[in-house]
């Protein structure tokens, strides 16, 4: 094998695996204040994606317009789903099985709207406002895209951990993360924890659409897909943990390219689910798990 | 190994009698199927229509696969799509390369085998994860299926098969004696589906769903009965995907996308979460719409969205499970899970003073042991270093303050917790890291202090689902009602009803149990815990939310226990109680035993007055109240 083949496939695998950590970090935001596994939150990084095509390919909208427009969008959507949806779910206290089902649901009817929208058009790729020019390291040369989606994950994981640190919101969430009950005795009204986490969610997708927009396709379709390499990333990396869910997602973007490199490409998408099948056989809470909470 | 049972005759229940549940009703189910079923007939629907329907038909059998294991044993599995495709897809490749395999009989077989060994291949390794986290291998596994079938040469890649297009395959029977057929195997599964919800089996998966708590706790293993739901949940999706491909003729990985998994689940909530008929009907509505009104393919999406939010918000027992007089009606007639129509009046305690109670298996003389056990959940020692003998035949207390660690007493010995240090032992046998399955089949059983019950079914199958592990039969046997099956669950009703007599509840046997008030629901765990005949009985806080009266019967229930040889560890505020009946005393305090002795010694004990109460020996006059004080304080 080349060395240049294997170095790019890890470049690559970091690449997809920054996307994957980006929607799993979203899926945890909500996760921790709400108890809520939203399976919308891959097509909220979908719909980024295609906004950022209409808004930059289509519409002609100046960059910094272009980026406001995505992330509001992104972001309102995540919070009509809190309210409409999440919200009178947990006032009920209803069961996993329920919130499974309506936050599938959520993403049906996103992907149907989306798709409705499209059209049956077939995927496009976007174009990127950014140079074409190339970063080169030794053997390895790295477009200006891929830097971007990999620095996307850096800041938006930097950023929600000096949120959680730092601010009043952020502390508020984490002690709900930690004892629902008592954060609530202590005033901390578990509504406003849940619109704020569904907002912080819906703004990391935003990013992720941008950012990761101009190196795969718009497909409105893809939004499921999406929702589960960001399961496997938090399953993989151990349910609960920031570090586990970027952990989880660099191995399993890795683990994706390498298998295409070695066994071809049609069944890359084979490899996150064989990784999370040997992973459940000898350690079942993941790299990092242990947060997965025992339910007595 | 079970004495003839001296059973008292049944008194009814104070809200009026109320008849036996059946399972099955074979005039007005059959009269349904007849009307709907002849319906297209009778319009003279021709071949393209029949296809039509027959897809919906072969597509609510697959659901009733999912309902098996989604609804009845509640495990999210989202995988149907997997299955369904394996058995469709075996069944085809068979056909297409095996004169002798093309049959419809042959296809059957190959198929459905071919999908529980799939069911199996799944679930082993994703059954090890529970909750949202099952649901999602399973999906995953879903979205894999159509992946691979259309890379591997021998399904046909992305074209699929076409039977169509096979010489010697055709389809006799066909046309409407297909359809006939169809129809029957439909009404076969759901009679089946029925009988599987009301046997053994379908009152372990009862227990299961109601949470893995409540089911170990009853000596079920929760991975064995979910990999057994998972293999029955696979027959009839298996037998769905070959009956799929033998209508349309044709295979493909577009028949068998996530979407197909997606749609499975919709179909079944908006029927009904384990209800019988809720398949069916959620086909109907769910495939029989995207067949027939097929110009709105744009909306479809947002159409099952809406629906799927609207039915988990405003009616999440689905359709046929509603309390409106549709639901009802399906209710009955199909003998789908029992539903809240009748009222339960005024219920009552109604004691039985004499009657030994059911005498434990084989003589027990072992105590349960603890050395120095303690435990720790982050710097909060729980439980420290404590000694503590339980024997049989006595009743030994354990009382303290909120938090001083005797809920955590109980789940250490019934194996939910785990001790960080020190050791339980059962005679020579040590305890300690034992499942808690496996602590209830050593003869430990235990009540909780929020009680758990399967709210879905009645008092007494609540107590059957216990009983059942002590009456030998076998599992399918129960299902398909054989002989031996129904000798079983008759024994199985008759000990429960003993065991619910004995603690005063046999007037409410046949009663929904979430129309049971709090106490009723402590008393149906004590019978519960009875009827496995256990060597020892963990009772945390049976008396909170008692009237007078029931307490008195509860003591009595206890005594009586006591003298047939069952040992006693009582969690208990309810400090006369305590005083009144137990042999020995432990009183703890921040996870600390703080004094050991008889309850005479404990009731002088200076130390205790002041932990309950705060007071010094000079008021210890008020000691006996002070089991009243700390519940009012508590707002109990």
């Amino acid at each position: 094998m080349q060395p240049s083949l294997l170095a790019s496939a890890l470049v690559a695998g970091i690449v997809s695996g920054s996307l994957y950590g980006m929607i799993a970090v979203g899926y945890l935001v909500v996760y921790k204040a709400t108890r809520i596994f939203n399976l919308a939150q891959g097509d909220l990084v979908m719909v980024g994606v295609l906004l950022s095509y209409f808004f930059l390919v289509i519409e002609r909208w100046p960059i910094p317009v272009a980026v406001l427009g995505v992330v509001v969008s992104v972001v309102c959507i995540s919070l009509l789903e809190e309210r409409l949806v999440v919200r009178p779910l947990l006032r009920l206290g209803h069961s996993q099985i329920s919130w499974f089902i309506a936050t599938l649901a959520v993403s049906l009817i996103i992907e149907t709207i989306a798709a409705d929208i499209y059209g049956f058009a077939p995927p496009e790729p976007i174009p990127s406002p950014l140079l074409a020019s190339h970063i080169t390291l030794g053997v390895v040369t790295i477009s200006w895209q891929y830097a971007l989606a990999f620095a996307g994950l850096v800041v938006i994981v930097v950023t929600l951990e000096w949120f959680y640190r730092n601010t009043w919101t952020g502390q508020a969430m984490r002690a709900t993360a930690e004892d629902r009950e008592a954060a609530s005795l202590t005033g901390i009204d578990p509504n406003v924890i849940s619109r704020t986490a569904f907002a912080v969610a819906g703004l990391i997708a935003g990013i992720a659409g941008l950012v990761i927009g101009p190196i795969v396709f718009a497909n409105p379709t893809i939004g499921l897909t999406y929702s589960l390499e960001g399961f496997l990333a938090l399953a993989i990396g151990g349910f609960g943990s920031v570090r586990g869910a970027i952990v989880g997602a660099l191995l399993l973007g890795l683990a994706e390219q390498l298998w295409s490199v070695y066994f071809g490409a049609q069944l890359d998408s084979l490899a996150g689910l064989v990784l999370l099948v040997l992973l459940l056989a000898v350690r079942p809470s993941g790299i990092f798990g242990g947060a997965l909470g025992r339910q007595v | 190994m079970n004495p003839p049972l001296g059973i008292g005759r049944r008194t009814p229940g104070a809200g009026g009698v109320r008849t036996r549940f059946r399972w099955f009703r074979p005039a007005p189910l059959l009269a349904v199927i007849v009307v709907v079923a002849g319906l297209p007939l009778l319009l003279g629907a021709d071949d393209v229509v029949l296809g039509q329907i027959e897809f919906v038909l072969a597509l609510s059998l697959a659901a009733i696969g999912l309902n098996i294991v989604s609804g009845y044993a509640g495990q999210l599995a989202l995988g149907p799509g997997a299955m369904f495709a394996i058995g469709a897809y075996t069944a085809a490749v068979l056909a297409a390369h095996f004169p002798w395999a093309a049959g419809l009989p042959f296809m059957c077989v190959s198929g459905t085998l071919a999908a529980v060994l799939a069911g199996l291949v799944i679930a082993i390794p994703s059954l090890r994860a529970g909750g949202f986290y099952l649901g999602m291998v399973t999906l995953l596994i879903a979205a894999a299926v159509p992946t691979v079938v259309s890379n591997l040469a021998a399904t046909g890649g992305s074209g699929g098969i076409l039977l169509l297009q096979v010489s010697w395959f055709n389809q006799v029977p066909g046309g409407i004696l297909l359809y006939l057929l169809m129809v029957v195997l439909v009404v076969v599964f759901l009679i089946f589906s029925s009988a599987l919800l009301h046997s053994r089996l379908g009152r372990r998966f009862g227990a299961l769903r109601s949470g893995e708590v409540l089911a170990s706790s009853l000596g079920i293993s929760g991975y064995r009965t979910k990999l057994l739901a998972f293999v029955l949940g696979a027959i009839p999706t298996g037998m769905a995907g070959v009956l799929y491909v033998y209508s349309q003729q044709v295979m493909s990985p577009q028949s068998a996308t996530t979407n197909l998994s997606i749609s499975l689940l919709a179909v079944v909530v908006i029927g009904g979460f384990g209800t019988v008929v809720g398949p069916l009907l959620g086909s109907a509505i769910v495939f029989g719409s995207g067949e027939f009104l097929g110009g709105l393919q744009e909306l479809q999406g947002i159409v099952y969205g809406v629906l799927l939010l609207l039915v988990v918000e405003f009616m999440p027992e689905g359709l046929a499970g509603s309390s409106q007089p549709w639901g009802r009606f399906l209710g009955r007639v199909s003998g789908g899970r029992l539903r809240r129509t009748t009222t339960a009046g005024e219920v009552s305690v109604q004691p039985r003073s004499s009657a030994a109670l059911d005498v434990p298996r084989i003589a027990n003389s072992n105590k349960v042991v603890l050395t120095g056990v303690s435990k720790s959940f982050g710097g909060i020692h729980a439980v420290s270093c404590v000694d503590l003998v339980v024997s049989p035949g006595a009743v030994h207390a354990v009382i303290g303050p909120n938090g001083s660690g005797k809920t955590t007493l109980v789940n250490l010995i019934s194996g939910y917790q785990h001790p960080d240090s020190g050791e339980i032992a059962l005679g020579e046998r040590r305890l300690d890291g034992l499942r808690p399955y496996r602590l209830s089949q050593l003869g430990i059983a235990r009540t909780f202090q929020t009680p758990r019950l399967n709210l879905e079914t009645t008092v007494i199958e609540n107590v059957m689902v216990a009983a059942d592990r002590w009456v030998r039969g076998r599992d399918f046997s129960s299902v398909l009602r054989g002989p031996g099956g129904r000798r079983a669950d008759r024994e199985s009703r008759a000990r429960a009803l003993q065991c619910l007599a004995s603690v005063g509840l046999a007037g409410l046997a046949d009663e929904p149990a979430d129309k049971m008030p709090h106490g009723i629901q402590r008393l149906i765990e004590v019978a519960r815990a009875i009827s496995m005949s256990p060597w020892f009985i963990l009772l945390d806080e049976p008396a909170a939310g008692l009237a007078t009266a029931e307490i008195e019967n509860l003591t009595q229930v206890i005594r009586r226990l006591t003298q047939s040889g069952v040992g006693i560890l009582l969690v208990e505020h309810n400090v006369p109680v305590v005083l009144d009946i137990s042999d020995e005393i432990t009183v703890l305090n921040f996870g600390k035993v703080i004094r050991h002795g008889s309850s005479e010694d404990v009731r002088r004990d200076p130390d205790v007055i002041q932990v309950f109460l705060g007071v010094t020996e000079t008021d210890a006059g008020a000691s006996f109240v002070f089991g009243q004080g700390e519940r009012d304080a508590g707002g109990a």
